[in-house]
């Protein structure tokens, strides 16, 4: 019996060891390897590329930096795994020792969290007067009292002098949204760490096989889409003991952002109309939205379930095949492919065009998508040192020099870099338009960056499925979507970008509550259209929601004439 | 009986030599509470401030009175914030204290003691899962359409019953959940207080001819007592807490009418932006309310059960 036991806790705790072979396996040297790699060719890379060697020319005397950073569950796991290849850890990684070789840079790290504790523990530092040298923050109030506080310095100057023309790019790639929410009395004191903007671009999947099977048309308009959705359930291909004819789920907005603006509706953004700028989810449009969402509902094509479930849970209705109809981001291939096409190969999806209310085509809002801002430390003496970090880690990744996919893409490791990664507001539509060329010309040298790893994503992973169905040479695939949308000018950014006013930051997060409480009970029809509609306005008005909106205009106003000038 | 003796020792004046090396043990106790408990009572100022972290603890804070409170009792809804709140946590102190006593005199009866022994050990292990894990079982188990509660009462021939979906169900619905996952946790401390009893008591009151419903009115729940009144001055603290990991873990934006407490209101205001200000706000109103509640119930127990913990 007491080997029974003893065998079973030596099969759990082998079990619970697997997970950590699952980084890619490398030889010890490796690491030295690519080190060294990176450590011979930075400067010459530069000079040579961008003529620009002297901005990562090393110290001659050794010079701190203070850092902080955060991590998440996965490099956790991995970082057991490469401790025991090459001794490697979270405060003496591949990157700070990099940076001592090539930069004579030695990286300190202050404390180091888990990515959902970061903010509160740098509350809490920066409370007790434990400010690092730099440091992430990664949201626009805090560093806008951090500002206004004068903690920081303003950083203009720096990324004017000691930043390279490559990451100059990716920092004004999104038109300079980012640098306008870091500014604070004129000044930016905020470095951008831009990551792609268009992962809250909404899109639709569809069932292709059952459509071919029942020769449908993918929906142009919003009745075509619930005739699609009718058909899909007539049919029930699926063999399902209940259909329905889309997903969506408790948090609402990600299943049906792509829903609302089909009717030109953006419940969660600043719109522009006319010369001002409203809150989207005031607007008539959303009414119209609300009523067709509820008409589905009252048809039984939405799960009434849907108001207890998170994406995940709802997105059972997909794997059992009760449904062929999602809105969502175009990563949603990955579960496709693993919870469908690996179970049966005729199971085929498809991206196309929103459909909306006139068959025209949609427009959709962005957030500007970030991971933070870097904020220097008043009193630190070397701010040339985050454009040399940067530097060199952007040289990690996509000069070819180096393998990108190991320095950054693979195994969560970018997540090591001292102020995590950073990179251009459109990468996910650069890096497709680079894979484009590479299928053109089949010569493999003409990738960079993210998509030297997509590329072998495309050609060699488990996955490949789910690859080629977002960014292949298809025809519908998100991709293609997006840089419709891109090409013919359809996409707009949040129009209020400004810091919130202490009445915002007191009221915003309840009206938003209130804003998803009243659309759920308008939806399954606990009220009326009209009246839950007329109500939600009211509380809008009455929880401050009007006088925001007036400050926000007068913010608009300023901006709009700061930038006339 | 034993423990009036306890409760009144033999007194004498000062401290005899003897006893200062155990006075002394006290000393890191004390340190450690005076350290993680009385210093940081300091920071209830925050709840008199307009809180920005970026000018430090002791820093130029803008002193805003009782704005803050003010703020927390104008959102709309708080009535019924507060209302959810008292009543959950209301019904979740008396069941909680009548369920575990009822099951544990059950128990306490049952003969076969393998039988008693694995019934006590599979209602005390729901209160060691998480409500993140418990909270999942419990919506699958509810669910209208697939849980195995609604398929039942289909089988019975009802209709399904959207339980975390809709308002007239939801509060019973937290209430009796906590009480599955929690009630195991009660009844073992019961039972341990029913085998302190001095099984002499059971044989003199047979003696003298009471049956075994007798011996318990007058033997066993005397005997549990004092356990029953110091577990009842502990629960009428948590007037106010109705229990955030559960609430949150089971509510959704339609039942917010009934289902949304303090704690959870709290926490979707402060979730954008850390709200320093109203989050002390809160707990010190919450701290005063249960401080009340408890001093009123100790003096109660004082009065009418001689209870006393010093």
């Amino acid at each position: 019996m007491k080997k029974l036991v003893t065998l079973v806790m030596i099969l759990c705790l082998m079990l619970t060891a697997i997970p950590s072979l699952a980084v890619d396996e490398h030889p010890p040297e490796y690491y030295e390897e690519q080190v060294q790699l990176l450590v011979d060719n930075l400067q010459s890379w530069y000079e040579e590329n961008y003529g620009e060697g002297h901005l990562v020319e090393p110290f001659e005397e050794p010079v701190t930096v203070r850092v902080v950073n955060y991590y998440g569950a996965t490099l956790e796991t991995n970082m057991a795994t490469w401790n025991d290849w090459w001794g490697e850890t979270l405060e003496n990684n591949r990157f700070s020792d990099a940076i001592k070789r090539a930069l004579n840079i030695d990286v300190e790290y202050m404390w180091l969290k888990d990515g959902s504790d970061y903010d509160n523990q740098l509350r809490l530092e920066i409370m007790a007067g434990n400010l690092p040298d730099m440091f992430l923050v990664r949201n626009q109030t805090d560093l806008l009292q951090l500002a206004e506080s004068d903690l920081i310095m303003p950083v203009e100057d720096v990324i004017e002098q000691y930043f390279t023309t490559h990451q100059k790019g990716v920092i004004n790639s999104d038109g300079g949204m980012l640098l306008e929410m870091a500014t604070y009395e004129g000044q930016v004191y905020g470095i951008p760490r831009n990551v792609s903007d268009t992962d809250t671009f909404s899109y639709i999947w569809l069932r292709k096989d059952w459509m071919d099977q029942l020769n449908l048309e993918a929906p142009k308009t919003m009745d075509d889409l619930k005739n699609l959705m009718i058909a899909f359930g007539n049919a029930n291909l699926g063999g399902a003991d209940k259909t329905y004819g889309m997903m969506i789920d408790s948090t609402l907005y990600y299943s049906t952002r792509g829903l609302f603006a089909g009717f030109d509706a953006y419940p969660e953004f600043w719109v522009t109309d006319g010369d001002q700028i409203v809150w989207g989810g005031t607007q008539d449009n959303v009414k119209e939205a609300l009523s067709f969402l509820h008409e589905l509902y009252n048809d039984g094509l939405i799960d009434p379930e849907f108001i207890t479930q998170t994406n995940g849970d709802a997105q059972a209705l997909l794997w059992n095949q009760q449904t062929g109809i999602v809105y969502g981001g175009h990563w949603l291939a990955h579960a496709l492919q693993t919870n469908l096409y690996d179970k049966d190969n005729s199971i085929d999806w498809m991206c196309v065009a929103l459909p909306s209310i006139d068959g025209e085509p949609v427009e959709q809002y962005l957030t500007p998508n970030k991971r933070g801002w870097i904020a220097i430390n008043k009193e630190y003496e070397h701010p040339e040192v985050a454009g040399m970090i940067a530097a060199l880690c952007d040289f990690s990744f996509v000069s070819g020099i180096t393998n990108g996919t190991w320095w950054m893409s693979q195994d969560s490791a970018q997540e090591l870099q001292p102020f995590q990664g950073s990179v251009s507001s459109w990468d996910n539509y650069n890096t497709w338009l680079n894979l484009l060329e590479c299928y053109e010309t089949g010569d493999e040298s003409v990738l960079r960056g993210k998509a030297i790893t997509y590329w072998s994503n495309l050609t060699t992973s488990s996955q490949i499925w789910a690859w080629e169905h977002m960014f292949g040479t298809g025809e519908y695939t998100p991709m293609r979507v997006l840089a419709d949308a891109i090409d013919n000018d359809r996409i707009h950014y949040d129009a209020f970008l400004g810091a919130q006013s202490e009445l915002m930051i007191d009221r915003w997060s309840t009206i938003k509550d209130e804003q998803l409480k009243a659309f759920t009970k308008i939806i399954i029809g606990e009220i009326s259209v009209e009246d839950g509609f007329a109500a939600w306005l009211n509380t809008f008005d009455s929880m401050g929601g009007t006088e925001i909106t007036a400050e926000v205009n007068a913010w608009y106003a300023e901006s709009q004439a700061a930038k006339a000038q | 009986m034993a423990d009036r003796a306890i409760a009144k020792p033999k007194k004498h004046r000062g401290i005899t030599a003897t006893e200062i090396p155990l006075h002394l043990m006290l000393i890191p106790g004390i340190i450690v509470i005076f350290i993680f408990h009385y210093i940081p009572l300091g920071g209830l100022i925050i709840a008199f401030q307009r809180f920005i972290p970026a000018k430090g603890l002791f820093g130029n804070q803008r002193w805003v009175g009782l704005d803050n409170f003010t703020y927390i009792f104008s959102m709309p809804n708080m009535i019924g914030v507060l209302r959810n709140t008292v009543v959950i946590a209301f019904w979740k102190i008396v069941l909680g204290l009548v369920v575990p006593i009822t099951v544990a005199l059950m128990l306490n009866e049952l003969q076969y003691t393998k039988l008693k022994r694995s019934v006590q050990t599979i209602i005390y292990f729901p209160h060691f899962i998480s409500w993140v894990i418990f909270g999942s079982i419990i919506m699958d188990m509810l669910s209208p359409s697939s849980g195995i509660v609604n398929k039942f009462l289909n089988l019975l021939g009802f209709p399904s019953i959207y339980f975390l979906g809709d308002n007239r169900y939801f509060q019973g619905t937290i209430i009796l959940t906590d009480l599955w996952k929690n009630f195991g946790y009660g009844t073992v401390v019961y039972m341990a207080s029913i085998t302190s009893i001095d099984p002499t008591l059971y044989e003199a009151s047979a003696i003298d001819g009471a049956n075994r419903w007798q011996q318990t009115w007058h033997v066993t729940l005397p005997g549990m007592r004092m356990i029953i009144v110091l577990m009842m001055v502990l629960s009428l603290g948590n007037v106010l807490n109705a229990g955030f990991d559960q609430v949150y873990n089971m509510y959704n934006p339609v039942v917010y009418e009934t289902g949304d407490i303090i704690d959870t209101m709290v926490y979707r205001l402060g979730l954008e932006n850390a709200k320093y200000g109203p989050a002390a706000a809160v707990s010190m109103f919450k701290s005063v309310v249960s401080l009340l509640f408890i001093s009123t119930s100790y003096y109660v127990a004082i009065k009418f059960f001689d209870y006393r913990l010093f």
